[in-house]
């Protein structure tokens, strides 16, 4: 079987799973980071838990969410009249994805925004600018390295995942079979051969994303 | 010369077994607060600014109220339009002196902004340096960075919290008079902390001494300098012990 399709839909789980991650990453880091508030480490504990659960069970609270009887496929019926329909399809594997690298991305993120003096945010506001400018940029700019390490991270994971996947996408062939579920479904029917170009394909993918990240932060850092 | 009011101050503040309570005004002028460390001077710097809020009181300039407890008005620091320059400077280290000049300058048309840094630039000797970052230039070039970009917005006032306290002296010295010339260029209230009884002597109009989170002494730094009535501020402004003051 071509490892083609599974290695382009990975592919593109992990960079939809990463905008995601970034786009609602940054803002609940910066919060995390920079504001006290009752309950915050509780909303820390539900945000990264997916990182030490099993993947299995996490895609089993997924199911019981995503899942057209779960919480919110009920809703959106309720709303909409139609079905949430998004089990077995890629964009499961999105949200799969999505739920077990967020925490990798929250944890570096909230880090290097720690890290960002107090003063800086200070001279920011009395300089006139909002929290929201002050975020853009101030904060963002100088926690760059940790979000692109976060960003680097959580694609990897994304890309890498297997556990929530088979749970929530399933292994469709041509659908939803992304590179780790083809790389067990392959082993599984004894071909062995098939699942070592996989496996060094995935690791030649993986380390170039990993080495072109890597170098993109050292540049951030220079700049 | 009698100064006119324009800064005028009313703050109370309880934090883990210190309270500030504290009251004085100041004109075009710059003054100096003055006291040991740990006496509230900082602390009355930041409510001034906006980036602590009082437990009670009253902070105005002009007729413009920026905090009042009583009425339960108060303005966010973005809102207060005063110039700070702490004793860290808060340089940006991502951007350069340029747009750290300019980053005061939100909502200018892009060739006023250009050049207004400009010209701060050129009054704070800073020619060739615009493109730099803070780490690529001296401590001296750094802190007339941050003045500059204090003062680039055209505050309505600038409060300096210890900011030449790490330097060495001829470099506080050439800074000094760089705030002198501030000082008769913008005509705005200065304030200055320093526990420094040298750069109370140089630079200030007027003195308002603190003592454990009150005024102890507060007027035209002439009357004040030249017969403290309290022994303490003899200690301070001498650095030496009285009799008087120890007994």
């Amino acid at each position: 079987m071509s490892a083609l399709f599974p290695l382009r839909l990975s592919l593109q789980v992990a960079a939809c799973a990463t905008v995601i991650t970034l786009v609602l990453g940054i803002p609940l880091a910066y919060v995390l980071a920079r504001k006290r508030f009752r309950g915050k480490e509780i909303l820390d504990v539900f945000l990264t838990l997916p990182m030490v659960l099993p993947p299995v069970a996490t895609g089993y609270i997924l199911l019981l969410l995503v899942g057209n009887n779960g919480l919110l496929g009920r809703a959106f019926h309720a709303l909409t009249g139609h079905e949430l329909g998004i089990l077995f399809t890629w964009q499961a594997a999105v949200i799969a994805s999505f739920a077990v690298s967020f925490p990798l991305m929250i944890k570096t993120t909230r880090a290097s925004m720690e890290d960002v003096d107090q003063e800086l945010l200070n001279a920011s506001y009395i300089l006139g600018r909002s929290e929201a400018a002050t975020l853009l940029r101030v904060v963002i700019p100088l926690s760059g390295r940790g979000i692109l390490a976060g960003a680097t991270l959580a694609f990897a994971r994304a890309m890498g995942e297997f556990g929530a996947t088979i749970m929530l996408a399933g292994n469709l062939p041509g659908q939803t079979n992304t590179m780790p579920v083809a790389i067990y479904t392959e082993t599984l029917y004894g071909s062995w051969g098939a699942s070592l170009w996989m496996v060094l394909l995935f690791v030649g993918v993986a380390g170039v994303v990993m080495y072109t990240s890597n170098r993109l932060g050292r540049k951030a850092v220079r700049a | 010369m009698k100064v006119e009011p324009r800064l005028d101050i009313r703050l109370f503040k309880q934090v883990e077994g210190f309270t500030l309570d504290v009251a004085w005004h100041m004109g075009d002028e710059l003054a100096v607060l003055f006291g040991y460390s740990g006496s509230g001077k900082s602390m009355t710097m930041r409510m001034i600014a906006g980036l602590t809020k009082p437990d009670r009181g009253r902070v105005s300039i002009d007729s413009e109220v920026l905090f009042d407890s009583d009425n339960r008005r108060w303005t966010p620091p973005q809102a207060r339009e005063f110039g700070y320059v702490g004793q860290d400077l808060a340089l940006f280290p991502h951007l350069t002196v340029a747009a750290n000049i300019a980053y005061g300058l939100n909502g200018m048309p892009r060739n006023d902004k250009l050049k207004r840094v400009r010209e701060f630039v050129s009054s704070f000797h800073l020619q060739g340096l615009e493109n730099r970052r803070p780490r690529e230039i001296s401590g001296g070039q750094r802190q007339r960075v941050a003045l500059a970009r204090a003062l680039a917005r055209r505050p309505r006032a600038l409060l300096l919290d210890e900011p030449f306290s790490a330097l060495d002296l001829p470099l506080k010295n050439e800074l000094w008079d760089v705030i002198r010339e501030v000082r008769e260029q913008f005509r705005i209230p200065i304030l200055l902390v320093t526990h420094d009884p040298f750069d109370a002597r140089t630079m200030a109009d007027r003195i308002i001494v603190y003592r454990e989170g009150r005024v102890l002494r507060s007027g035209p730094a002439e009357k004040v300098l030249c017969c403290p009535d309290f022994p303490e501020i003899d200690t301070l402004l001498t650095g030496w012990k009285t009799p008087e003051s120890v007994a």
